[in-house]
Formats: structure tokens, sequence, C-alpha cells
């Protein structure tokens, strides 16, 4: 099959130009608009590269993008946005051409009309793509865990299918075969996609095991909390039976002031033995709620390592949430990191915490001292919640993400006197 | 007047309190009344759902040594009184103070491990405090900036108030404070109507005029302090303008 040269070189360009834009819509970093003037200047170049050699020139095209955004950082979901915009215009190429094919006739040259309506098709398969996985696929690559793994079997698919596209050129069969073609590439998706699952398990189950261990962890750490309290109660219970015999035997002796100045003793000693460490642990035990209880001892824990003055407090019992725990254990993490973070820099760290479960809703609030000047409260307030540097604004963008996620999670921040506070209220679902 | 209701399940501690009431209530008795004096939450309950009192000072152990205890009964309380004063009377290890500060509101705690001296002169200190609260609250209505969120309502000054958006949530709404901020559902519209003072300088602003600190004519573009911004719509310069030269 011969095309008219001109509609041919049309073509390379506007694929360009949809690969770029694809790019653009999926990702998630902002790209600044020099940025953006230079990958377009670039672009000429490449296709004059990409109409003397052929398509593998993406694989440059993809590396000079990368290196213009991100200059020699190493940010693994923009690589795998990359190579997901290339391997969707493959795909939607190879779809756009087992669907027109076959309706052609091979004998005459090709022109502009079946050019145009080439790029139409494969346009509106771009862009389905885009409204149905777009937000999906970003959650993938922004995955700690998979990241490596995409992009290993992306590299692989793109290579396969590169492979065999050259081969079928050779062979001579490309153009006949597309039904084949798109069967094989089927074959192949599913084929990834199933090691893609499996690798995927065998690493959940890895990471719910470092979870059960961690959860045991914090739960050893409150038994032996716990055992040390029943401890100092036992004590208290011997000498404060001798005491009340002794007070016993002084009101018998008739000595009154004797009585009282001994009974104002005994307040003081159980005032002294009975507060501190025991009442740090008091209320933790009215969250009944596994996870959110493993990952507020797991914070304490760290706080108390930390030398940091904290102050804990949940008086009427959290057995259940509307949202999914694992989401309540990432909003807890990150605002008591931050607090842990801000109070870091203080010669005062106080950190004080109230969860209280009230009839309608699910109020948790912190309170931690912050010496930074009010103006980085604001930085902190618009960049992110977190003042890491190579860290920026990961800490908002999970609080964002659960915003956004649920409609029933209000996120309130305060700054005055010192004093950053959160208030997060969670509504029961009705 | 002001009603006032102790529930306290320590039988030689209630008389006690009590005492310490009735002596107080007899040389202000225009002020106060005692209403009740219960052992038990029930007791204290079944008075709210047969008298509903309206700004009542509640005088409560947190430990009754019944199904509920005072935090539970406090919340309860705050539902049919909404003005409730509540003071709490425990003893220190039971002290909960940030729950009782934010989440019940309370005036305040008086603990039972001093002196009875000591617990009636704070005692007394609380029954002003409360009465003295109750008539500013009805005075400073007007300065408030009220709001729910779920059950909960927050009062902020009107001047501490920098101006109103829309949020990247649909039909919330997010304040900017002086010193934070806060989301909750709302139409721009309807606030505007609850307070006039406020001045709408676009569609998707609603801003306190009081607390601007530049307006940067060519862009359009109010500036409060915390170096937070908002635009003013074209067709609202001019009364902006106007209102700006009115406060100054």
């Amino acid at each position: 099959m011969q095309v008219d040269t001109k509609a041919y070189i049309f073509q390379l360009f506007t694929d360009l130009i949809f690969f770029y834009v694809f790019y653009n819509l999926i990702e998630t970093h902002k790209i600044s608009s020099r940025t953006q003037a230079i990958n377009v200047l670039i672009t000429p170049i490449i296709l004059c590269l990409n109409v003397l050699f052929d398509f593998s020139v993406y694989g440059l095209y993809i590396i000079v993008i990368y290196l213009v955004i991100y200059r020699f950082k190493f940010v693994l979901p923009a690589i795998n946005r990359l190579l997901f915009s290339g391997i969707s215009l493959i795909f939607a190429s190879l779809v756009t051409n087992a669907l027109i094919v076959p309706l052609i006739d091979h004998t005459i040259k090709q022109g502009w009309n079946y050019i145009l309506i080439t790029q139409f098709i494969k346009l509106c398969i771009l862009a389905l793509m885009i409204l149905f996985f777009k937000n999906r696929i970003n959650a993938l690559f922004e995955h700690q865990a998979f990241g490596y793994l995409v992009a290993f079997l992306q590299c692989l698919m793109i290579l396969i299918l590169y492979f065999y596209i050259q081969i079928s050129h050779k062979v001579g069969i490309f153009n006949h075969f597309t039904l084949g073609t798109l069967i094989f590439i089927i074959i192949e998706f599913l084929f990834l996609s199933v090691l893609f699952v499996l690798i995927y398990l065998r690493t959940q189950q890895y990471y719910q095991d470092k979870i059960e261990k961690q959860q045991l962890e914090n739960l050893r750490f409150y038994t032996q909390q716990l055992e040390q309290s029943q401890i100092e109660l036992r004590k208290f219970r011997h000498d404060y039976k001798n005491m009340l015999f002794s007070a016993y035997e002084l009101a018998h002796a008739g000595d009154l002031k004797g009585v009282e100045d001994y009974l104002s003793g005994l307040t003081n000693y159980s005032n002294r033995r009975l507060t501190g460490q025991t009442d740090r642990y008091q209320d933790i035990g009215n969250i009944q709620e596994l996870h959110m209880k493993s990952i507020l001892l797991n914070k304490f824990l760290s706080m108390e390592q930390l030398n940091i003055n904290y102050h804990f407090e949940c008086q009427i019992p959290v057995t259940k949430f509307s949202i999914n725990p694992f989401d309540m254990v990432r909003l807890l993490s990150i605002t008591l990191d931050n607090a842990i973070e801000a109070v870091q820099e203080g010669a005062k760290k106080d950190i004080k915490m109230l969860i209280y479960q009230g009839q309608d809703d699910l109020t948790i609030r912190l309170e931690n001292s912050y010496s930074g000047k009010s103006e980085s409260f604001n930085r902190l307030r618009k960049g992110g919640v977190t003042t890491k540097m190579n860290h920026s604004g990961l800490g908002l963008s999970i609080l964002d993400d659960i915003r956004h996620k649920y409609q029933q999670v209000f996120i309130s921040q305060n700054y005055k006197d010192s004093l950053f506070t959160i208030q997060i209220i969670i509504e029961n679902e009705t | 007047m002001f009603p006032i209701i102790i529930c306290e399940d320590n039988k030689i501690q209630l008389e006690q309190l009590t005492t310490i009431v009735k002596n107080y209530v007899l040389f202000h008795n225009e002020d106060f009344q005692l209403a009740l004096s219960a052992s038990k939450p029930s007791t204290c309950l079944e008075y709210l759902s047969k008298e509903h009192p309206s700004n009542g000072i509640y005088l409560l152990d947190i430990d009754l040594n019944a199904d509920m205890n005072g935090i539970e009964l406090a919340s309860k309380i705050r539902v049919s009184d909404v003005q409730a004063k509540l003071v709490f009377i425990t003893t220190h290890d039971e002290m909960a103070p940030i729950t009782l500060k934010y989440k019940l509101e309370a005036l305040g705690f008086i603990s039972k491990d001093q002196p009875i001296e000591k617990i009636r002169d704070e005692l007394i200190e609380n029954l002003i405090l409360a009465s003295a609260r109750s008539i500013a609250v009805s005075q400073a209505k007007q300065q408030n900036f009220s709001f729910a969120i779920s059950s909960q309502i927050y009062n902020l000054p009107l001047n501490e108030l920098l101006f109103i958006e829309p949020s990247d949530i649909p039909h919330r709404l997010k304040i900017h404070t002086k010193t934070g901020e806060y989301e909750f559902y709302g139409k721009l519209g309807e606030v505007n109507k609850r307070y006039p003072q406020l001045f709408r300088s676009a569609k998707s602003a609603l801003i306190n005029v009081d607390n601007i600190t530049q307006y940067d004519g060519p862009r359009k573009l109010i500036s409060f302090e915390n170096a937070l911004t908002c635009k003013c719509s074209i067709t609202k310069v001019k009364e902006l303008k106007h209102r700006m030269k009115i406060e100054r």
C-alpha cells in the first residue's frame, strides 16, 4: 500500500503532537511555560528524525522531554507516564489500522482522506483512554511499591511491540495481517497483566506482613506499659493498706490533728504515684479500632523516644468510622509526622491530641507548638503541610486526596500564638 | 435567671456542693436558682426532658459510677440546652482538659483534690463567670461569623475574617481568617444575605473590606495579610473603592 508522501509526513507530525498532548494531559506535575516552549521547539527536529528513521525516534523524544522537564532528577512516576503515553499511541495506531485497513483498496495510492480519517479515529481512541484511565493510571504510577515494576513491564511491552512491528514490516504482512496484530497485542497485554497481578499480590502480601509485624511490635510496647502501671498499682495498694491502718490507729488514739495530717499526706502520695505514665495510656484503651490504635501507639512511642511532651485524650470509645481504616492510618500518620517534625525545631516540644466520638461525627484535633514565623506557616498552607525540601507537599497531597475521596471529611487549620492546630471532622455515615 | 443543676454520685460531696450553692444563691437570688441536685445522671436527664431549662449552669462530676459518665452526660446536656455553662468538679487523674475545653466548651473545671474552702471559692468564681458569659454572648452575637461543620457550630470573630471563596470540592466554601482556614457547606449568596457587611467583590469571593491590606488596580487584585489574594470583578471596582474609602 502506498501513501501520499505529504500526507504521510502530516501523519507523523500529528502523531508527535498527539503524543505530546497526551503526555501533558496525564502529567500531574506543573510544567512552566518556558519548559513548554522548549519542548515545542524540539518537536520539528524529532519530526525530521522520524521521517528519516522509524518510530524508534520516540525513544529519543521521551528522553529529551524527560530531561527538559525534570533535568537529572529521578522521578519514576514521570518515566511511567511517558512510557504509558508511548504505549497508548502505539496501541491507538494499531487499533486504527485494524479498523481501517480491511476497508480500503491496497492497490491504489492512498491520499489525504485516508490519513485524515486515520488520525481522527486515533484521536478519539486517545481521548477515550484519557477519559477512562487518567486517574487510575496516575494512582498506580504514584504507588511507590510498584513504580519500578510498572516501568519494567511497560518497557517490555514497548520492546516486544517494536520488534513485532519491525519484523512484520520486513516480512511484509503488516498491512494484511492487522487483525492478527491486534490479537497479538491483546494476548501480550493479558500476559503482562497476569505477570503484574502476580507480582502485585506477592508485594501486597509482603507489605501486609510488614504491617502486621509493626502492629505486633506496637501492641507489645503497649502491653509493657500496662504491665508497668499494673506493678505500680500493686505497690500502691500495698502501701495504702499500711497507711490506712496507721490512720486507723491514730484515730483510735483520738489524735484528730494527726489523722488529718496523715490523710493529706496520703492524698499527695496517691497523686504522685498514680499519675504520670499511667495517665498517658489510659485513653488509648478507648480506641477500639485496631488499625487506629496501632498507628497511635507507634507514633506515641516515637514521641517518647524524641522526648516530646505529649498529651492524648479519648474519653468516648471509638469503635468504627466512616472512612477506610487504611486511609485513617494514612491521615493520622501524616498529621502526626508533621506535628513531630514541627516541634523538633522549637525549644518547647508539646503535642496535644484529642479524639472525640460525638453522636454525628468523629473529631480529631491535633495541637503542636511551632516556633516558625507565621509567614512560613502560610507557605505551609499553600505548598503543603510539610517543610521538608525534598518532600514538598506530599503531606498536603495525602490530606487533599482524602478530602476529595470522602464527602464527609472536613479539615481546618489554624496558627495562633505559636500553636499550630489542625482539626479533622469525619461525619458518621448516614 | 440561671438555673443551677448539680450531678455528683458521692452523697457527701453532693451535700457539700449543694450547701455551697444554696448559701451563695441565698444572697444572689435574683440571678441564680438551685434547680436540681442529683446523684444519678438519669435523674438529671429526666429533669432536662421535663423542664427544658435554658442558660443553665451545670456542675458535674466526671466519674458518676453509672452507665454514663459526666462527659457523655454533658454532651447530652449541650443538645438540650445549647447555651449550657458546664463546670466539671473532678479528681486530678480523671482530668481531660482538651476534651472539656474544645468538645464540650466547658466553662471551667475544679479539682476535688484541694481543701473545701478553695473548692467553694472556685465554684463561686465560676458561677459569676457563667452569668457574665451568658450576658456577653447575647451582645456579641452580631460580631461573630458563625457556621456549622457537621453538627459542630463555629463562631469566629468577624474582624478576623479575611474572605470566603468556593472550595475545590463542590458546594463547599472555604473561609480564610487571619489565623487559619475552614471549610463548610454553603452558598456565597446566602452567606452574604446573613452578613451584609461583607462585600461580594466577584462571583467567587465574599470579602471583609476592613482587612484589605492593598488593592492592585491594574491587576484587579485584592490583597490581605498572610499574602492571600483574591480577584475583584470589573463591575465591582467602583463599589469596592467606595467602601474602602468609607472604612479608611
